[in-house]
């Protein structure tokens, strides 16, 4: 059977190369940015921030090169400057030869559109569908990205992204979305080497049901050329651990392993980006049953949706409840993710060592298995007739994504 | 017409009992007795048991050259009871009295050994003594090592826990002559640091092969230093260890717990110390076996070197020498662990004390018991499993591995040595790196950090791997050997942490039905290799059919290739364990050894042939 390769995204992702047009705006530094507008974190939140405002870069650090506003687009362009730089996503820049990144420097002033986002409050079932605008960052993003700088600095936990300054975009005065510009220690991301089938769904059934003769190793985790995969799951589960049990959670992340970066040159080989929407819960010393349904939610879908996926379509034949479909989907997920695999270890010496009650935490992982919020996100990873016949009938979106 | 010359070679003293015969220089068996008595290690290493001889192995010899046991010329004994006595007692400052390094634990010992030939008499039915001999621990590993490897001349190194009082033996062979360079004795001892190691990390007596898994996960320079407290080594042949800091005799880890912190227990966490001191403790041992074979290199002036003795185990280790050791090729014996010294025993009787000048050349490991395919459709039959005759079963197996299945592999003679070599294996896709999580946690019981090895085409193994030149022991499962870079992500089940992988290469002489079935497998996917571990389940690698199928349902492995049959155990689970040893059906097969046997039994088998 011939694939078709040709995909129809979404949205242009843009060329390889992007041009960068100097454009209306003002450039804060991080140092002033996190000072004037932490409050509008939570308290626990914005003081990480205070108590690490000293790491933050201040105005007189800014290089010139980077002390104007610059975009990837040029509705708001000032001059006729401009200069090429690779593209990095759908919505950021990256200057090679500096190693700065520029995350969210598309403003779409003339076409404005908006990405789709889920989110789930800490303790809650239900997943909300909210969108936030294309291309660049709201002020809150850009606070999330510092906070998650300034918990990693704290927590002695190894980053690649040091903030260096904001661009406020702006026209007629009248602020239209945020950059936030990084120095960075890489940006070869581990999605880059992915073996990747691409597979549309409906392919990747037709595959599983009439038995094609394929190279795909179905029921397998993705190949990845060049990569070790036991290395990459052994330290990406060890800073989520201590993240997690530090508090901080990067949410339902867009891309599995799209943030998961590999290091030649620095002291460590592994790090995880991506912290727009980085937040930070208090960890109680004896947490009781309902804290721990919203600790053990928050990590297990950061590690469901950072995990390699696994080429697979499940077929459920009978109906069941919703614990069994949720059961089964974990069972294969958790047999088959080498990420799972090292994060689990690592989470239950985690909880021992915190002298927490084992058995609630247990109960904890069985409740889980009662949502639909968790369903919905395992069928994220591992499609499912389940998951396609709750969009067909209007029930629910899942696959908002590619 | 000559007579031929039966040489039967016997290891007993310590532990891994086993048992191997040559005629005329050529080796008709070599088996350990853990196969047959089903206890790993065959028996544990204590003083009160070198007399427990490993009476099923050499029945199962004497069966395989169809010779009885009056036809035995020569039988040697790898052990000296004189020579390690009096040696080992006053060296601890702490030892347990009536156990080892005590005197009367000695002289238990001494007497027990002693008594080997009077026993192999008793068995036998005729005096043993005139064709018995004692022949040293070390000179047999030495002699394992040499005579049966490629090399015309060669240094040799021996290193172990402990002989009759050396742990480390260095020497050179030409022709059929090996003769000691240098020894080092009792404390000091990389072998015996290990054990210690072994328990101080919470792996038991024999977790060797977990510390080495373990050590790719840890910094190795966190405790190097560490270990200099205590360790000291140069490339004079100079190796030595504070005893009082080993403790070797006690069960207590107060000195390492002053140099490494407290001890982990069996069931404990597996935490980043542990990987650190794990790391550290290979890092040593790869920096004192270069030391040991530099110096070596330096007075034998010989480009080869040839490997025995439990240290020659490590794979990492050796593959360390392989790549940054002067010498230019490097055979390490098969059976290196204490099993291989009966074989050591048999080459020393033959080249150096008969001074026959032929050479044998190990090529094969194959040298167990076998079970012909009517025996074993007649045993399947029994079984009441399903199965399928299948004239290339090599295909339909590798069908079933490409779709991820996991395939028992039982196939012609079980191998002799401590890997299972494409006779006795389970077998996997090495691509899909669930499998050997399953493997690990299903069916192995195993911890999250022991890798997998792999099976590669010997022509493809320069593709897939880094090496500066394949040696002939590649072929035995014993170099751990680098992945290219651009093969690491593709092959994840058997990419060890360190971006290593232990390799076994396979070609159609050896191995023809094997290699068929890799190449079957390179047709199917493009990749040459296999996931191949032991048949077993924490338990001896399995012998006989009845074996494979207790463990299959045991462990709930579906697919079982047996000789020309498939058997789908599906339903086998069904089937009580329990029920199937009772029936003990009993084969047609001569190599049938699912019996209990006592001295008095074993007399009248040996006797009436």
């Amino acid at each position: 059977m011939l694939i078709k390769q040709n995909k129809k995204v979404h949205i242009d992702i843009g060329p390889e190369i992007v041009k960068m047009y100097e454009c209306s705006g003002q450039v804060h530094s991080v140092f002033d940015f996190a000072n004037n507008n932490k409050e509008i974190l939570k308290k626990t939140e914005a003081s990480i921030i205070e108590k690490n405002l000293i790491m933050l870069q201040k105005k007189e650090s800014i290089p010139d090169y980077l002390n104007k506003c610059l975009a990837r687009t040029d509705d708001l362009k000032i001059n006729d400057n401009i200069f090429e730089l690779k593209r990095s996503g759908a919505r950021s820049a990256y200057w090679e030869d500096r190693r700065i990144k520029f995350k969210g420097c598309r403003p779409m002033v003339k076409n404005p559109a908006t990405f789709p986002i889920e989110k789930l409050g800490f303790g809650s079932d239900v997943i909300e569908y909210d969108s936030i605008p294309f291309g660049i960052l709201t002020k809150e993003a850009v606070l999330r990205e510092i906070l998650g700088f300034c918990f990693f600095k704290e927590k002695e936990l190894e980053i690649v992204h040091k903030p260096i300054c904001i661009y406020e975009y702006c026209k007629d005065n009248e602020q239209v979305g945020y950059c936030i510009v990084f120095e960075t220690m890489g940006e070869t991301r581990l999605e880059q080497f992915v073996n990747y089938p691409q597979l549309t769904l409906k392919e990747l059934i037709e595959i599983k049901f009439q038995r094609l003769k394929t190279t795909y190793l179905l029921g397998s985790e993705l190949l990845l050329n060049g990569v070790n995969v036991k290395r990459c799951s052994e330290a990406k589960a060890k800073i989520l651990t201590e993240m997690h049990f530090s508090g901080g959670f990067r949410g339902i992340l867009n891309s599995n392993i799209g943030n998961d970066i590999i290091l030649k040159e620095a002291s460590f080989e592994f790090a995880i980006c991506d912290f727009d929407c980085f937040r930070v819960i208090s960890i109680p010393k004896q947490p009781d049953i309902a804290f721990l349904n919203g600790f053990v939610m928050y990590c297990l879908i950061e590690v469901l949706k950072g995990s390699i996926s696994i080429l697979e379509f499940y077929q459920f034949n009978e109906n069941l409840s919703l614990t069994e479909y949720n059961k089964v989907l974990f069972e294969k997920y958790t047999q088959t993710s080498s990420i799972w695999k090292a994060y689990e270890r690592m989470f239950w010496i985690k909880a021992k060592e915190q002298g927490w009650d084992i058995s609630l935490v247990n109960d904890a992982f069985e409740n889980i298995l009662k949502t639909k919020s968790f369903f919905q996100i395992q069928s994220l990873v591992i499609p499912n007739n389940k998951a396609i016949d709750d969009i067909v009938n209007l029930r629910n979106i899942y696959y908002s994504h590619d | 017409m000559n007579k031929n010359v039966f040489i039967l070679g016997i290891n007993s003293a310590y532990h891994e009992p086993s048992a191997c015969l040559i005629k005329d220089g050529i080796i008709v068996a070599a088996v350990e007795e853990e196969r047959f008595n089903r206890i790993r290690h065959g028996k544990p290493a204590n003083i009160l048991n070198p007399h427990q001889l490993p009476e099923k192995s050499i029945e199962y010899c004497l069966r395989a050259a169809e010779i009885e046991a009056k036809d035995i010329d020569y039988i040697g004994y790898s052990f000296v009871p004189e020579t390690r006595f009096e040696k080992n007692v006053g060296i601890d400052r702490e030892f347990i009295e009536g156990s080892a390094g005590s005197f009367s634990g000695e002289e238990t010992f001494y007497y027990l050994n002693k008594a080997v030939p009077e026993k192999l008499s008793r068995i036998f039915g005729y005096d043993v003594s005139p064709k018995f001999r004692w022949i040293t621990h070390h000179l047999c590993h030495a002699s394992s090592a040499f005579f049966v490897s490629p090399f015309k001349d060669s240094a040799i190194l021996s290193a172990d826990g402990i002989g009759e009082f050396a742990s480390i033996w260095m020497g050179k062979g030409i022709d059929d002559k090996i003769e000691k360079i240098k020894a080092v004795y009792y404390p000091n001892s990389l072998g015996l640091l290990w054990t210690k190691m072994s328990r101080f990390l919470g792996f038991g007596e024999y977790g060797q092969w977990k510390i080495m898994g373990l050590s790719a996960y840890g910094n190795p320079d966190t405790y190097y230093e560490t270990f200099f407290d205590f360790i000291s080594f140069d490339e004079q042949g100079n190796f030595s260890i504070n005893g009082d800091i080993l403790q070797h005799r006690v069960n207590r880890f107060n000195e390492f717990e002053k140099l490494f912190g407290p001890f982990r227990k069996e069931n404990d966490e597996i935490l980043e110390i542990h990987k650190d001191i794990a790391a550290a403790l290979q890092k040593i041992t790869n920096e004192a076996m270069l030391c040991l074979s530099k110096y070596l290199y330096k007075v034998t002036g010989s480009k080869n070197l040839a490997i025995a003795g439990g240290v020659g185990l490590n794979c990492v280790t050796s593959n360390y020498l392989s790549e940054n050791s002067p010498f230019e090729d490097i055979y390490v014996q098969p059976a290196s662990n204490d099993a291989g010294t009966a074989v050591g025993a048999c080459y020393y009787l033959w080249n150096q004390l008969l001074g026959n000048k032929e050479r044998y050349l190990q090529e094969s490991v194959y040298l167990g018991s076998e079970y012909p395919d009517n025996d074993i459709e007649s045993i399947l039959t029994t079984q009441g499993v399903e199965f399928k005759k299948h004239e290339n079963i090599y295909k339909s197996v590798a069908e079933l591995l490409e779709n991820g299945e996991v395939v028992a592999w039982f196939q012609g003679r079980m191998e002799f040595g401590p890997r299972a070599l494409g006779n006795r294996s389970i077998l996997a896709d090495p691509r899909r790196v669930e499998l050997a999580h399953y493997l690990n946690e299903k069916i192995k019981h195993r911890e999250f950090f022991r890798p997998f090895a792999a099976s590669v085409l010997e022509e493809k193994a320069n593709e897939w791997f880094k090496f500066r030149k394949l040696s002939l022991s590649d072929k035995f499962m014993l170099f751990s050997r680098e992945v290219k870079h651009d093969k690491i992500g593709l092959i994840p089940a058997v990419t060890h942490y360190d971006n290593s992988c232990r390799i076994q290469t396979v070609n159609e002489k050896d191995n023809r039905k094997y290699y068929k079935l890799l190449k079957e497998f390179e047709k199917i996917t493009d990749v040459p290799l296999l996931l191949n571990t032991s048949f077993n389940d924490s338990e001896p690698i399995i012998c006989s059919p009845q074996d494979a199928l207790n463990t299959c349902i045991k462990v709930d492995i579906r697919w079982l290739a047996i000789g020309d049959f498939l058997v789908d155990l599906v339903n086998a689970s069904l089937i009580s364990l329990n029920q199937e040893n009772e029936r003990k059906v009993k084969l047609n097969s001569e190599y049938d050894y699912n019996f209990e046997t006592n001295d008095t039994q074993l007399q009248m088998i040996f006797r009436s042939r």
